[in-house]
């Protein structure tokens, strides 16, 4: 169970990116966060985890209070929660095996990690879950001699190398395109439906939001504006999501 | 469709406001370039002066004509008989034996003293020039003229008989030099030859100190790195107190292992044995304690039994610098005599045992200052994280004193040794004092600074901040210097140590005032801090030129390759530094956050996000360096740092042109094949 309470994020500059956020999240449910560019969705997902550190508010994880974690034990929580990217943010020059041991860094010894030397048992789970994302032969070719889909397939395959209890996807499937989106959208449901992974996915394209999400977040400049079932969202609501001059395209 | 119709008469101006400015820059630009010529003494006075004129012809005629191969070269007398006066039988001279040899002539055959007569050379090669001399029976050489045969290889002088008759038969000579043999290197080609390799290898050492060091502190340097890292305050006091006490604890250790070590300094197989099952028995034990990956956080039994294990394996590890160092000293010292022309592979082991031997005691006391600093780090933010926020403040005001007693003591007794001062001194404390309560009173204003000026405002903002910084820098220095007389006054009242004594007090005073006035802050951003601070001893390392570092070092070490080796390679690690961070500053953030996210370590993040990011324009800096150091060191040698330099300049200084166009040569295609082998290096690796 995650639960959001009242989280606020104000950068630097004065901008306010999250007001006043609250929703749960139920272990083991796919949620879809929606919203236009600069809503608020990447600033929510990355509070999350705490690549950026919330302002306000307070953000429970199974029990434990994400926002007040010191930094030990916020590596210990991170571990737990696998991350997928728009750009995929693999390391271009690293071999893709690298890259998903990199999974790995959170529970491996670290001095033995700084000079790249991994358990044997890791580097079969590695292949074993480049093998799950359908890569296992890429697995010594370097990262970015893969196309954008594979590049995605790789960062889920890091992902899953954190044994996580909840993956974080930042619209995963933004940059790729609509065959290719479907594709990694059904592993990101395989794994929630067979490995009861709870994930979060941000979203821009409504019919991906009724094909995978159980439930549906949507922002607004920062503001829930809804929270419900994607079925719930007709004409009205979509023009209170994405503004009155927006046309449904998808 | 008016809008855009509109925007352009908006801009067009009147014309003659244009003409009017556009003048107004010609003027302008003119007068700077004008202004620039009047500075730069730009003229034509001196270069129309023929002695000018001659003396660049010769220099470039010298460069062009590099010295690099000679003949054996033998003097060879071509001779004709002569008489003078004539003798009453006529005079006749002995043909010359082989007319298509070079043979001499003289028209008449004898004559008087005092009598012009014509000399004919033949067969001589074209262009010789010689000279023609008379030789008497004495042996003297009279020099007549001097000659030189045209194309056909033929000369024709008309010359005067000396005043030396005599009845003997006399000689006229013409004296040329002939290459016998085969071509062979000149004298400055072979110096040249071996200060080129000392110049190379003396660049290759210096870039490959100054990469080592560069490396590391490249990453203190980079902004996007340093950026979000924030300290508890406690936790940086705590760092601050843990430093010196880690140092002198760390200097006893490294004595005591220096003193067994050399105990066993000349025993080969207990050095051997000693470091061999040291290192495996360490490494061993490090494999048997430490897990390999573990899902729960450890309990406080484990992480002490872990902590004692590692840190008893890095005393060990200490022993084996300290054997090892022993043991190379001793082989290699043994290796130099039998391994012959090979004798400085052993010398270099030598000289890495000694450096090992040497630092041994430096490198214990670094290493355990910072280890204590860093366990001092961690009870920072362990109080911070879990201590309730009356104790936090508390332990706040104890440590923070402590840190900026131990600080200003610090400053206080390395400007008494910089100053030579008596141990009772004002200026020393007023000096410590003041700085330091400049710098707050400067951080302060520079904090304040940004609720007056907004960064809206922006660059101007950013300069006035700036101003502000600098005037409450000045402020603070003048109260500081105020207290400081102060607090000397009082330690003299007491007898204590002016020098230390008084600023450690006024440290602490400062620390708890310096507390009460920032409760509400929590943390320090200590990364920034870092980013500020290397960037600044880069910057001024990097505009001290490498020749007056060469000046220090030759002073230090002794004239030699030695000094400019040090010289560069301190210069190399500052603009490598600097160089080094941009590219990690340039780097794709996306791969930090990927990795951050998974739970990483800072240092796991740096190792798998940023260095694979990196190493290509590493390379490429490293092998650029190289290549400027091969062409600075040209320099260094001009003060006495060894390499080719110290040739050149000598030969310049001599006039000798054609000499120092070799060792131009020598740079330069050194220089065009380093730049040839790196780009092919870069183009494998990029």
């Amino acid at each position: 169970m995650l639960k959001v309470e009242h989280l606020t994020k104000i950068y630097d500059g004065g901008v306010l990116a999250l007001e006043d956020v609250s929703f749960e999240v139920p272990s083991a449910q796919f949620l879809a966060v929606i919203g236009l560019s600069g809503s608020g969705k990447s600033t929510l997902l990355r509070c999350i985890n705490r690549l950026i550190e919330p302002t306000e508010g307070k953000i429970t994880w199974n029990g434990i209070d994400i926002t007040a974690a010191p930094q030990e034990e916020m590596r210990r929580i991170r571990r737990r929660i696998g991350m997928v990217f728009q750009h995929f943010n693999l390391v271009h020059r690293s071999r893709v095996i690298t890259n998903v041991l990199a999974g790995r860094l959170g529970y491996v010894n670290p001095a033995m990690s700084l000079i790249n030397r991994f358990p044997a048992a890791d580097l079969a789970a590695a292949r074993a879950k480049l093998d799950r994302v359908g890569l296992a032969e890429k697995a010594d070719a370097r990262a970015d001699e893969l196309s954008g889909g594979q590049q995605q397939r790789v960062g889920i395959a890091r992902a899953l190398m954190q044994d996580p209890e909840m993956i974080l996807a930042d619209e995963p499937v933004a940059s790729l395109d609509p065959v290719l989106a479907h594709g990694i959208m059904q592993y990101l449901e395989d794994i929630n439906a067979n490995d009861g992974v709870t994930v979060l996915c941000s979203l821009h394209f409504l019919d991906l939001v009724h094909r995978y999400a159980d439930r549906v977040v949507a922002l607004n400049e920062g503001r829930v504006v809804f929270q419900g079932s994607p079925q719930q969202i007709d004409d009205g609501m979509f023009k209170e999501i994405y503004g009155q001059e927006a046309e449904r395209v998808g | 469709m008016t809008s855009e119709r509109r925007a352009p008469t908006e801009k067009t101006r009147n014309p003659f406001v244009r003409f009017v400015v556009l003048l107004v820059t010609i003027v302008a630009i003119l007068v700077t370039y004008a202004f620039a010529f009047q500075r730069t003494d730009i003229g034509l006075e001196e270069v129309k002066d023929e002695g000018r004129r001659a003396g660049l012809v010769r220099i470039i005629r010298g460069l062009a004509k590099p010295d690099i191969i000679e003949y054996d070269e033998e003097t060879v007398f071509h001779t004709v008989d002569f008489m003078t006066p004539c003798p009453e039988a006529g005079f006749e001279p002995t043909p010359p034996g082989d007319p298509a040899e070079p043979y001499l002539e003289a028209i008449p055959q004898c004559a008087d003293p005092r009598d012009e007569i014509r000399v004919i050379g033949r067969n001589f090669p074209e262009g010789t020039r010689a000279p023609l001399s008379f030789i008497p029976p004495s042996g003297v050489t009279l020099k007549l003229a001097d000659v030189e045969a045209d194309r056909d290889g033929m000369f024709d002088v008309t010359v005067r008989v000396p005043d030396r008759a005599g009845t003997e038969v006399q000689e006229l000579r013409v004296t040329t030099r002939e290459r016998v043999g085969s071509w062979q290197l000149t004298k400055s080609a072979k110096d040249t030859w071996e200060k080129i390799i000392e110049t190379v290898m003396l660049a290759l050492v210096a870039t490959t100190i100054g990469t080592i060091a560069a490396i590391p502190l490249s990453f203190l340097s980079a902004r996007n790195l340093m950026r979000a890292i924030r300290t508890p305050i406690n936790s940086v006091a705590l760092f601050v107190v843990g430093f010196p006490i880690g140092l002198l604890v760390g200097r006893q250790l490294g004595r005591w292992v220096a003193a067994v070590g050399d105990r066993v300094s000349d025993n080969v197989p207990i050095l051997v044995a000693a470091s061999l099952g040291l290192a495996l028995g360490g490494w061993w034990i490090l494999r048997a304690t430490l897990p390999e990956e573990e899902a729960e956080p450890p309990t406080l039994g484990e992480r002490v039994l872990r902590r004692l294990v590692v840190a008893a394996v890095a005393v060990a590890g200490l022993f084996v610098i300290g054997f090892v160092g022993h043991l190379l000293r001793e082989v290699g010292g043994d290796l130099e005599g039998p391994l012959g022309p090979f004798g400085f592979l052993g010398d270099f082991l030598r000289v890495i045992g000694d450096v090992m031997v040497t630092f041994l005691t430096a490198i214990a006391a670094v290493v355990t200052g910072l280890v204590v600093a860093a366990i001092g780090s961690r009870m920072g933010h362990l109080i911070a994280d879990r201590a309730r926020p009356g104790t936090v403040l508390l332990a706040r005001f104890v440590f923070v004193s402590l840190a900026v007693a131990i600080t200003a003591a610090a400053i206080g007794g390395a400007v008494r040794w910089l100053y030579a001062l008596q141990r009772s001194s004002n200026a020393m404390a007023t000096t410590a004092g003041g700085a330091i309560l400049g710098l707050v009173v400067g951080v302060l204003t520079l904090r304040f600074g940004r609720r007056w000026f907004p960064d809206r405002l922006g660059i101007i903002a950013t300069f006035l901040r700036l101003i502000l910084g600098m005037v409450g820098i000045a402020i603070g220095i003048g109260i500081g210097i105020v207290l400081g007389v102060a607090f000397d006054a009082l330690a003299g009242v007491f007898g204590a140590d002016g020098t230390i004594v008084a600023p450690a007090l006024l440290g602490a005073a400062l620390g708890v005032l310096g507390v009460a006035a920032t409760r509400s802050v929590h943390s320090l951003p200590s990364g920034l801090a870092t980013y500020y601070a290397s960037r600044t001893l880069f910057n001024g390392i990097r505009s001290v030129e490498p020749l007056i570092m060469a000046i220090v070092f030759v002073v230090w070490v002794g004239i030699g390759p030695f000094a400019g080796s040090l010289a560069l390679a301190l210069h190399t690690t500052a603009a490598l530094a600097k160089l080094y961070s941009e590219q990690v500053e340039s780097i794709l953030p996306g791969p930090i956050e990927a990795v951050t996210a998974t739970g990483a370590t800072r240092l796991q993040t740096i190792i798998y996000a940023v260095v694979p990011q990196i190493v290509p324009p590493y390379i490429a800096f490293t092998l650029y360096r190289w290549d400027i150091n091969v062409r600075m060191s040209t320099i260094i040698g001009f003060a006495g740092g060894g390499g080719i330099g110290f040739l050149l300049q000598q030969n310049i200084n001599l006039l000798q042109y054609r000499a120092a166009a070799v060792q131009m040569l020598a740079i330069a295609v050194v220089v065009s094949t380093l730049d040839f082998v790196s780009a092919r290096i870069r183009e494998r690796i990029v």
